[in-house]
């Protein structure tokens, strides 16, 4: 009974955590023809240029990993399987209730037999 | 029974939640840590998956530090970077780039003081090409020109075969604005935000 209910629990969490990237991945399957790049940059207090340096890239760069380019396609295979994951989720939460309604039943048969 | 109910109002506010969590995920903003990020589009008819056109722009670009001039003289300072046409998924017509500074009215691209009640605000300019102090005053940046529409300045337009292409973006801020400042009051970071925009045309008839 008791791992019954550890079972639902665990279920329940999977479930809830499989919905949020089930979600977002819906959202960021879908196209957006806009997008934006921060520019940033910082001041020291007290830095005074003692030289003109006229030309001056040394500082500056740009953040740009390739690695963690998502295509449309990779996005798709996310949602899917974080869909699939949350239907069997949802398959093993059924199937624990009607295992503990099933057990209950038992139970009540058993206390009310003379 | 009780306790099924309140699984079952839990489940629902968790669901609730994800659906907050999407709506906030819709919108591509300079907070997104992890990369580059992609403008896409879709065509109808696509199947799952599928979509016309991926571009790739930068998620962040860096001044660096900047000095205060001792004279009142121009001290640019550069950055590049590119913009790629990562995917083109479609036979006709172009996608076209178009970048502004969506929190300038006036057309300027801007870093703004963060963190403090009266930001001091450092104007940069965009060229849709390598520039340094060798060449740069041969070119006018994109926002003197004065062409701006819509959706900002026109960038470039990448070809239904140009898969592959990159167009050079280079962005000048010059630090004679901070010639007599209080570097006291102007200390700190700065952040600003370009958005781009891409907009697919087919052409009929080729």
């Amino acid at each position: 009974m008791k791992r019954i209910k550890i079972i639902k629990a665990f279920c329940l969490l999977f479930v809830a955590v499989c919905s949020i990237v089930f979600m977002t991945s819906m959202t960021a399957f879908a196209a957006h023809t806009d997008g934006n790049t921060e520019v940033v940059a910082h001041i020291e207090n007290g830095t005074i240029e003692t030289t003109q340096t006229v030309t001056d890239n040394a500082n500056a760069s740009v953040t740009d990993d390739e690695n963690n380019i998502s295509t449309g396609d990779m996005i798709f295979v996310s949602a899917a399987i974080s869909f699939i994951l949350l239907l069997i989720s949802l398959f093993v939460l059924i199937i624990c209730n009607k295992y503990n309604a099933h057990t209950e039943i038992r139970r009540n048969k058993i206390n009310t037999t003379p | 029974m009780k306790t099924k109910k309140i699984i079952a109002a839990l489940l629902a506010g968790v669901l609730g939640t994800t659906a907050v969590v999407s709506a906030s995920a819709a919108t591509l903003t300079n907070e997104n840590p992890d990369g580059s990020t992609e403008i896409t589009a879709r065509i109808e008819g696509a199947g799952p998956g599928d979509v016309s056109y991926v571009i790739t722009i930068p998620d962040k670009v860096d001044f660096g530090t900047l000095t205060q001039p001792e004279t009142e003289t121009d001290s640019y300072k550069y950055i590049g970077f590119i913009v790629v046409a990562t995917q083109l998924n479609f036979e006709k017509g172009a996608v076209s780039v178009y970048v502004k500074d969506s929190a300038a009215a006036d057309g300027q691209f801007y870093i703004k003081q963060k963190d403090v009640e009266n930001p001091f605000t450092i104007s940069y300019d965009a060229f849709e090409r390598v520039v340094d102090d060798t060449n740069r005053e041969e070119f006018i940046p994109m926002n003197q020109s004065g062409d701006i529409g819509e959706y900002g300045y026109h960038l470039c337009s990448f070809a239904a075969s140009a898969e592959g292409s990159k167009q050079d973006v280079t962005l000048a801020l010059n630090q004679k604005q901070l010639y007599a400042q209080n570097l006291d009051e102007i200390a700190g970071d700065y952040s600003g935000t370009m958005t781009f925009h891409s907009d697919l045309t087919t052409l009929s008839g080729e």
